[in-house]
Formats: structure tokens, sequence, C-alpha cells
């Protein structure tokens, strides 16, 4: 009988250290400038664009960008910038 | 900003890409390396700018995600460059224009000197000119605490003078020297008379005098003498210093011939232009220098712009020209004309006279009239004649000592 996988033995290992989670294993980090500007490092894709909503892929997880006059300021093919006025962000999945 | 700059530089186009789902094409450019900036989207389109050549590449993206893409706007230099590419005239003339005005920074433009006046500014222009500071001269060539030290020795009456280059314009300051007056001369001396005459009135001064009023003098006889002798024995030697008038006689004579040949002015003038820059110049008048006698007076004109004189200055040279004319005058005329040469012959030379009375006399031999004025005169005769120490006294002494 195999053994499972411990899923929870990798944050234990680095909550453990003081480590932040994603220092190692990528994952997207987002820095959010008061309710105006979000960036955002380790993009995928965008799924959808409009001026109230704007919804990215970073791989194992969806961010919704919810507000007012949202746009996309520039992007590359890993990370973005989004402007506007931010009234939420969400986390799908 | 910068980065704005770099955009523009580069060129830009804005496109709007319309359909059902414009996000696919924005993974699409971004999973490809080109970058989109200033995305707008509303309900059924999506606004963006992207480099202009990149702008090609949108397409097949555009065609896979089924959107129209349509571009609105272009910007940037490239287009401006293809927008002006016929005129390329302007390009050049640019070109030229700054390559011009870097090389010729480097060249003095203009000299101005500022002077009290009582220094010669030709002459001093020509000084600076063989020290290497003229109009059109290489500015880095130019040493200017060696042409100020050189300067003041040169000219003589040049007490300092400082030299500023600004740009291409030299301002001159500078200063005449003052000459202290020279101290009294106390060396021992006679005074003796210059010329043959009567004595009429002897000034007080130092010396003893050896005339009296009434006496006939002859050139180079003692007037006062410099040696005092003491009634107890000895002697001193003094430096004489006095005024001693006489009658004397002077004769001055012109002559005038009856018939010469003379050069007289022309009515017809001509006048040559040219132009230069800094050291180049070449005509711009169909006339050139006329042949014969000519007198020219030259004019040069620099011209300005905005208040900053350019070197660029227009030369008029007027020729006024002169013909060989063959003339006879009466006698009448030719003592008119004696006379007023005779005139101005008296005011030099016998400046020195306190007062005169003259008469004239009028002969005619070989075709020239010949006006003598015999003129008695009453001036000043006393001139210094050094005492040396061994006793000699020669026409040297005589000759210095006139210069009073």
């Amino acid at each position: 009988m195999k053994k499972k996988k411990n899923d929870k033995s990798k944050p234990r290992l680095f909550g453990g250290f003081g480590l932040p989670y994603g220092i190692v294993k990528s994952s997207v980090h987002i820095e959010i400038n008061s309710n105006r500007e979000a960036i955002i490092d380790g993009s995928s894709g965008i799924l959808e664009y409009n001026e109230c909503c704007i919804k990215i892929s970073t791989g194992k997880m969806i961010v919704a960008f919810k507000g007012r006059g949202l746009f996309i300021r520039c992007m590359s093919d890993s990370s973005m910038v989004i402007e506007g006025y931010i009234s939420s962000v969400e986390y799908v999945r | 900003m910068i980065l704005r700059l770099l955009r523009w530089f580069s060129g830009y186009a804005k496109f709007t890409a319309k359909g059902k789902f414009p996000e696919r094409l924005l993974n699409m450019t971004m999973k490809n390396g080109i970058q989109l900036w200033g995305m707008r989207s509303d309900s059924s389109s999506l606004t963006a700018y992207v480099a202009a050549r990149e702008y090609k590449f949108l397409r097949p993206f555009a065609k896979r995600c089924e959107l129209t893409l349509k571009c609105t706007k272009k910007g940037g230099l490239p287009f401006i460059i293809s927008q002006y590419k016929i005129r390329s005239g302007l390009l050049v003339g640019a070109i030229l224009y700054i390559a011009i005005s870097i090389i010729l920074s480097g060249y003095i433009w203009n000299i101005n000197i500022n002077t009290s006046g009582s220094i010669n500014e030709y002459e001093l222009r020509e000084e600076l000119r063989s020290l290497g500071l003229y109009e059109g001269a290489k500015i880095s060539d130019i040493n200017i605490q060696d042409i100020e030290q050189q300067a003041t020795i040169d000219m003589d009456n040049i007490a300092w003078i400082s030299i500023n280059i600004t740009g291409t314009l030299v301002n001159i300051e500078l200063s005449p020297r003052i000459d202290k007056k020279a101290p009294t001369d106390k060396t021992p001396s006679n005074i003796i008379a210059s010329s043959d005459g009567v004595i009429t009135g002897i000034g007080a001064g130092e010396g003893k005098p050896s005339v009296k009023i009434g006496e006939a003098v002859v050139k180079g006889q003692m007037l006062v003498s410099g040696i005092l002798e003491y009634d107890v024995g000895g002697f001193k030697l003094k430096h004489s210093d006095a005024k001693i008038y006489a009658q004397t006689k002077k004769t001055l004579s012109v002559s005038v011939p009856l018939e010469e040949t003379v050069l007289k002015k022309n009515d017809f003038n001509t006048y040559k232009k040219s132009l230069s820059l800094l050291w180049v110049s070449f005509p711009i008048s169909i006339y050139g220098t006329p042949d014969g006698y000519i007198s020219t007076q030259v004019k040069n004109e620099n011209i300005e712009l905005f208040g900053t004189q350019l070197p660029i200055k227009i030369t008029t040279e007027n020729y006024n020209i002169y013909e060989n004319i063959k003339v006879k005058r009466t006698e009448k005329q030719a003592r008119t004309l004696a006379e007023k040469q005779l005139s101005l012959l008296e005011t030099f030379s016998l400046n020195n006279a306190k007062s005169y009375t003259k008469k004239y006399t009028q002969k005619i031999s070989n075709g020239k009239l010949i006006l003598t004025g015999t003129y008695t005169c009453t001036e000043d005769i006393a001139i210094q004649q050094e005492i040396k120490i061994d006793g000699s006294i020669t026409e040297e002494n005589i000759n210095k000592s006139s210069e009073k």
C-alpha cells in the first residue's frame, strides 16, 4: 500500500523556517499600490478584460480584479500592470 | 518619460480589435513577445498601442482569434521622416546649417576695441593681426596672455590691455600710457642766441644776463651766463633759464608756375563692392578697379542679425578718378595762389614769433612767379647750452638745447 503524499508537508517545511511559501516554488506575486495599481508577476494569460473586471490566469489560480475604469497599462509574457479603481481582488479556485 | 521618447523614436501604431474574444489576442501577443501598452477595452472592442515594426505580426493572430484589426493612428519619428522624404533638401539644409554653425563657431567673428581715443585703432588692429588676433582667426590657436604681453611691449602708448573672448566675439579693453612730466632739467647751462637779432626784451629768470636791450647779437652769442662769481671769490654753476626777445629778420619764398600739368578730379566716379566671410572675399559688383590715377575710399559694413554682428561684411571701395589737365595761369592768378601758399608757410615757420611785420616782393623767372616774403619778427631767441665740466662746448649741445 503506497503511502499518500502528504500535500501539507511542503508548507510546513517552509513555514517551519519562517520562509514564505512562494519563495522557491514559482507562484503569482501581486503588488497592490493603494487601490489604483496592481503589478502582477507570474501571470499566464487574460481570461476576461473589460473596464469593470479583469480576470488573470496564474497557472493554478485565477485572480479577478473588480472595480471601475480598469485597464492593463502594459504587459509581457509573465507580468502585467493593471490600473484603475480596484474595488476587490478575488482568488477563484 | 524615457520610455515614451524611445517609443516615439521607434514609431508606434494604435489599433482597434473588434470581435467576440479580444482577450485571446492579448494572450497570443503576450506569448509571442509582442509588447502592447495603453490598452482600453469596451463591450466589443479592444484598443491598444504596439510598436510600428510589430504591427504586421498582429494580423495572423487577429485572424486566428476571428477579430477585425484596424489601425487607427500612426505616430513617431519614422512616419515623420517618410512624410518629408521627398523634401530631402530640408534635411540636407538642416545638416549643413548645423555643420556650418559648428565650424564657424570656432573662429573669431568680430573684434570690438574700447579705446579712449588716444590710441590709434587702426595701428592696434594691425599689431594684433601680426600677433595672430584678427577676424577669421581660429579661437583655439589664440593665446590671450601672450598677445596681451607682446602688445604692451610693442606699443609704447599702451599701459595695459585686456582681451576677452566671449563665444566668437572679442572685446578689448585698454588704457593708454600717461607719460610723467619730465623733471626740470637742472644741468648747469648758459643761454645763447638761436639767430642774429637786436635785443628788445629780457625776461626774468635764472642766470646772469650778459647783453642789454638794444644790443645787436649774432647766432651762438652768449646771452645769459650760468657761471655766477661771488665777490669773496669762487663761483657757482647754475641752470640758466630766461626769455630773451629780439628783433630778427626772416625770409620765406614760394614759386608758382604759370603753366603746369595738374591732376584734376573727374566727375565720373565708380565703386566696387565685395562680400567677405571671415577670411574669404568675393566681388558682388560688376565694376572692377579703374585704371589711371585714382583715390580710394574704403567703407566696411558689418551685417547684424538681432543685434549680433555676423562674420559677414560688405566692403565698398569708392574710386575718384583723376586726369592730367594743363593749367595756364595769369600773373594775378599765380600771385593769389602764391600768397595762399606763403601764408600757410608763415603759419608753420613763424609760429614762435610773438609778432611780425611782412613785406612781399614778386618776380617772374623761367615761367614761374616767385613770391618772397621778408619778415621782421619779435621772438624769443634764447636756447640752452650745457656747461661741460671739462669746458668743451660743441655744436651738438646747441642743436640739442634748441628743442625746448
